[in-house]
């Protein structure tokens, strides 16, 4: 291996070693289990390896990388149907009422989300984004960021299962 | 919230700030663990080789058609019009990285029907569940390191499967299946071929949106197979499988130091995310066996199968619950070691 490919190994090192948790935990959200966004983040950064020239020469290399995430999101699901990953084996029988464990029930909610509203929502009220920047990660233009987000955010409050997630918000902050 | 009325700008606010802040504790709640950085300057290598050899070969591709055509325009006997359209009969092309046999279309079923007996599974260890590959009757299978079958089987309507694993967990009996689709050779026979894959997801899984109509997506790839990756349990397929690209014969392969097709298929019933009962790996044809030795003790040995004629193998094992950071070594057939890994799951 060349001096050119170490250098490229530590710098890629250094970075993932940074920005590992954060994108992991992003793509948690957009995927939906620990494997499928295991599996985006390590297909992220595999691009981000091949293209680390332009990374490291990015203004912000972790907002570089996290539009790579975004892309790869939507690749898959522009490239296969939606999987719906179960928990469990789905001939137990359902849980009587609502579920106890909220973060279970706003997991479904998200993956009910289409693809961009979900990223919309994620790079907005998780990444903390604004809707200069989510444009950016999702190569849209701000309004499209506007219509999804908000069309994201009003299908989490129409959903049943959130009914509580505004009331917890509303009275607690 | 009440979703009877309009909302107004406080109850946005609110919402905003509700599914902020449960998205942040949703978030929080995944330890992220360490980083597997092998597994990513791994991959990272096998795409930046993969890209160059592409590169490479786009190249050599053009100054071999470029060279040709200049040849029959500027040789002797002049053919005018090359690429395809001379009087002649002469033409000149860049052969593609893997040529797909389009006369594949259309070609029916594979092979007659036939069995392939176990190819050489064995156990050791306590609570080892055997794996055993077998190969479905509908499909002309060879076992491991077979030869490839002609190209004219080829058909990308219909997919060969191959079991390439079984197994029992908490009672349920288990089998990883293979379904292997042959690269379409063109847009039409792609999405074609999407419709078809979809159906069978929907059958297995109703929840499912239906199979594409217009949209091909740009996943289509002249020198990809589709391999779509499902779990049998008590003799009926689950949902929840994976469909993933995989280099038809005659693509760009890993090369080098990579020996192992990195990446590993999970299916769960029983399990849970993190936890998967199964898991289905592709491996390189070089692989002739596998053990995976288990942390908290024993190993269970798997060998690859083939699926139809494509170049990968595929290999799968019960899970044991609670043994991670297990070990699986990679032999080739002549008892070499050609990688070690330690898995995370």
């Amino acid at each position: 291996m060349g001096a050119h490919e170490t250098a490229r190994d530590e710098e890629f090192r250094a970075f993932t070693g940074s920005a590992w948790s954060r994108l992991l935990r992003t793509a948690y959200l957009l995927a939906g289990d620990r494997h499928g966004a295991e599996d985006l983040v390590q297909q992220a950064l595999e691009r981000a390896y091949v293209h680390w020239n332009k990374v490291r020469a990015a203004d912000d290399p972790n907002a570089y990388v996290r539009r790579i995430l975004i892309n790869e999101h939507a690749r898959r699901f522009r490239r296969r149907p939606a999987e719906y990953l179960v928990e469990a084996f789905p001939d137990r029988p359902a849980p009587a009422g609502p579920d106890p464990d909220d973060r279970a029930v706003l997991l479904t909610a998200l993956a009910a989300l289409p693809p961009r509203q979900r990223e919309a929502v994620v790079l907005r009220y998780w990444e903390d984004l604004s809707e200069s920047q989510t444009a950016a990660a999702m190569n849209c233009s701000v309004g499209t960021v506007k219509s999804q987000a908000a069309r994201g955010l009003a299908k989490l409050r129409e959903s049943s299962s959130l009914n509580g997630l505004t009331s917890i918000g509303g009275s607690s902050r | 919230m009440s979703t009877e009325s309009m909302p107004g700008n406080e109850d946005v606010e609110a919402a905003e700030a509700a599914v902020s802040w449960e998205l942040g504790e949703l978030a929080e709640s995944v330890e992220a663990g360490p980083v597997p950085y092998d597994r990513l300057l791994a991959g990272g290598r096998r795409r930046l080789r993969r890209r160059r050899l592409l590169t490479g070969a786009a190249v050599a591709g053009l100054v071999v058609a470029v060279g040709g055509a200049g040849t029959l325009l500027g040789g002797p006997g002049t053919v005018f019009g090359g690429y395809g359209r001379g009087a002649g009969g002469a033409s000149v092309a860049a052969v593609p990285p893997a040529a797909v046999s389009p006369g594949a279309a259309g070609a029916g079923a594979p092979g007659a029907p036939g069995a392939v007996g176990p190819g050489a599974s064995g156990v050791s260890g306590a609570g080892s569940s055997v794996v055993t590959p077998t190969v479905t009757p509908t499909a002309s299978v060879s076992p491991v390191a077979s030869a490839v079958p002609s190209r004219a089987v080829r058909d990308p309507f219909t997919p060969v499967r191959v079991k390439v694993g079984e197994g029992t967990a908490k009672g349920h009996a288990l089998e990883a299946w293979v379904a292997l689709w042959p690269a379409a050779p063109t847009a039409e026979d792609s999405l074609r071929q999407s419709r078809l894959i979809g159906e069978e997801r929907l059958a297995a899984d109703p929840r499912l949106p239906p199979p594409p109509r217009q949209d091909v997506g740009p996943a289509w790839d002249p020198a990809t197979d589709r391999a779509d990756v499902y779990l049998v349990v008590d003799g009926k397929r689950q949902p929840g499988d994976y469909v993933d690209p995989v280099p038809a014969p005659g693509g760009v392969e890993p090369t080098g130091t990579d020996a192992v097709i990195g990446g590993v298929m999970l299916n769960r019933v029983v399990g849970t995310a993190g936890s998967p009962d199964m898991v289905v790996v592709p491996v390189r044809p070089e692989v002739a066996r596998v053990v995976v030795g288990w942390k908290t003790g024993g190993s269970v040995e798997a060998v690859p199968v083939a699926v139809g004629d494509s170049t990968v193998r595929w290999y799968a094992v019960v899970r044991r619950p609670g043994s991670a950071d297990n070990t699986v070594v990679s032999y080739a057939a002549d008892g070499s070691v050609l990688r070690t890994q330690t898995t995370w799951w």
